[in-house]
């Protein structure tokens, strides 16, 4: 009974899911198909350019079926610069936050430079890393490094100190005390860091594409854009936004396992 | 400074008390001003005595149980642990929470193995030694649960038995019972006694209830605030299990609430 009643919400929620989306394509169809002159091209013609950038045999153009190699190339920035950024970011977060001489030293800094927004750094990183992948990656690790940072910090800060005693009454030494207490205890900040990072890093990765590179999602939608191919720009659009959605999905999966503790991500 | 600290200052003989606490106050800084949280408190307890502390609130209850503890150091006097100079908190004494402190990240099974695992014990020893306290506090079935999963009653379960896990000689609680329904309350109580003659713990007992302490305690110390001293040491001569309705329970009772009540 309760397990029926059970699906019966899930199969609610996913209509309702499902709703606004097929509402927005009907508005989108409407406004658009038959129209010559209409900017923004009808889905159907989206969802068969879609078809042939993934697998071809369609138009048999330049871009045909050359989808999987774009997803690859953003794909690549966007996990490498990610892994980066956590890799810089969870260390040093936890130094600020737990290291008062580490704290005094980078903190106001790092905090002059968060409000840069990244894309403010993109001239200066095509100066340095010249026209290519290269600054498109460090953009995307400068995207998801603060997130990373901020949440470390935070989560290492706020362990409860009633925690630090009952360690410290239980024998667990003081050198210890970071592995036994602190990192676990900090785990739910960190890992709201690394899924903001990793969103953010979907974020970044198309402003890091359209400048000069020559393969992945946001150079496709950059170049597709002057050749007025719309439909490959909309095309490119989805695929990032699926692909964002996805990698979300697992990012939160995992924390679902890691944190079954935790009363909010359990 | 330390090196001396661990020096035993007495030799640990049958006739020096597990804690002796000689002259000790605590002062906090609260602001500009100093807080006498507590002065000239001077306790010696015998290795296995049941002792309860009550007094009204701000009396520095807390704070002498947590220099106990080690988690402050005393502005003045001395506290001896066994002989030995309180330097820090340490597993020969273990603190009981009135809000549990128990790790959020560990299950109940984990979290009573958590001092033995911590100091390295192996890996068989930690599971048999959690497997019998999880027995004794009758949790063996929510073994695998996270704290988060818990009553009240039960999560207070958990902290005693991460405590007497860990082999803790003094075990320190701060109003551990004060935030659970009577039901509860009594079967803890009864269940702690037991525990408490069978292990032949020390225990001191922190609370509000006179009634709490006589139903407990070899011994009730009353405390006063403004600032926090010892005004009265009783002993509570009662075979157990003591009856609460009782004419010489009801004697102490009311002993206690005069000794009590003529603070104010
Ligand atoms: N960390 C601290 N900083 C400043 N003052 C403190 C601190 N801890 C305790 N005090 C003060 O010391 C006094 C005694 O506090 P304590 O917590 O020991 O009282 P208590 O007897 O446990 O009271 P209660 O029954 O309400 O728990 C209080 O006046 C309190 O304000
Ligand atoms: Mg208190």
């Amino acid at each position: 009974m309760a397990a029926a009643l059970g699906r019966g919400l899930a199969s609610r929620q996913a209509l309702l899911a499902l709703a606004a989306p097929v509402l927005g394509l009907l508005a989108w169809h409407l406004a658009t198909a038959g129209r010559p002159y209409s900017l923004v091209p009808p889905p159907w013609d989206v969802a068969v350019q879609w078809w042939d950038l993934a697998f071809g045999g369609v138009w048999d153009d330049l871009y045909s079926a050359t989808l999987l190699d774009h997803t690859l190339a953003s794909l690549g920035r966007v996990y490498g610069g990610f892994a980066l950024a956590a890799l810089v970011a969870l260390p040093l977060g936890m130094l600020i936050g737990r290291v008062a001489v580490a704290r005094d030293l980078l903190d106001p800094s790092l905090q002059i430079l968060r409000p840069i927004p990244v894309t403010a750094w993109l001239p200066l990183a095509m100066i340095v890393f010249g026209i290519g992948p290269r600054s498109a990656f460090f953009l995307v690790f400068l995207g998801a490094f603060y997130p990373i940072l901020l949440n470390t910090v935070f989560g290492v800060q706020s362990v409860e100190a009633r925690l630090f005693e009952a360690a410290a009454m239980l024998g667990v030494s003081r050198q210890a005390t970071f592995w036994k207490v602190v990192l676990p205890a900090s785990l739910p900040s960190i890992f709201t860091g690394l899924r903001l990072g990793l969103g953010f890093a979907w974020v970044v990765i198309v402003v890091g594409e359209m400048t000069g590179v020559q393969t992945g999602l946001g150079a496709i939608i950059m170049e597709a854009r002057q050749l007025s191919r719309t439909e490959i720009v909309i095309s490119g659009m989805i695929t990032i936004g699926l692909l964002g959605f996805l990698s979300d999905r697992l990012i939160q999966a995992l924390g679902r396992r890691l944190l079954r503790w935790s009363p909010q991500h359990g | 400074m330390d090196d001396l600290a661990a020096l035993p200052v007495q030799p640990a003989t049958a006739a020096v008390p597990i804690l002796d606490i000689q002259g000790v106050g605590k002062r906090f800084a609260f602001g500009a001003e100093t807080i006498t949280a507590l002065s000239g408190a001077t306790l010696r307890i015998p290795k296995g005595q049941f002792v309860c502390l009550i007094g009204p609130s701000g009396c520095g209850k807390s704070t002498l149980l947590r220099m106990i503890a080690g988690f402050e150091t005393a502005s003045e006097g001395t506290l001896l642990m066994a002989g030995r100079h309180v330097a820090g908190p340490g597993p020969d004494r273990g603190m009981v929470f009135q809000d549990y402190g128990l790790f959020p990240w560990l299950t109940v099974r984990q979290n009573i193995g958590f001092g033995p695992a911590a100091r390295g014990r192996p890996r068989a020893e930690v599971a048999a030694t959690a497997a019998r306290f999880l027995e004794m506090v009758g949790l063996t079935r929510f073994a695998d649960a996270y704290p988060h999963q818990l009553s009240g009653g039960m999560k207070q379960r958990v902290a005693i038995a991460r405590v007497l896990a860990n082999q803790a000689e003094v075990v320190l609680m701060d109003e551990p019972f004060g935030a659970l329904d009577a039901m509860t309350r009594e079967n803890l109580q009864q269940e702690l006694l037991q525990i408490w003659e069978s292990a032949g713990l020390t225990i001191i007992f922190v609370t509000h209830a006179i009634e709490e302490a006589i139903l407990l305690a070899d011994r009730v110390v009353v405390m006063s605030p403004g600032p926090g001293r010892i005004v009265a040491d009783e002993r509570v001569p009662l075979p157990r299990p003591r009856d609460p309705t009782g004419v010489e329970f009801n004697a102490l009772r009311r002993h206690l609430a005069a000794l009590l009540g003529s603070q104010h």
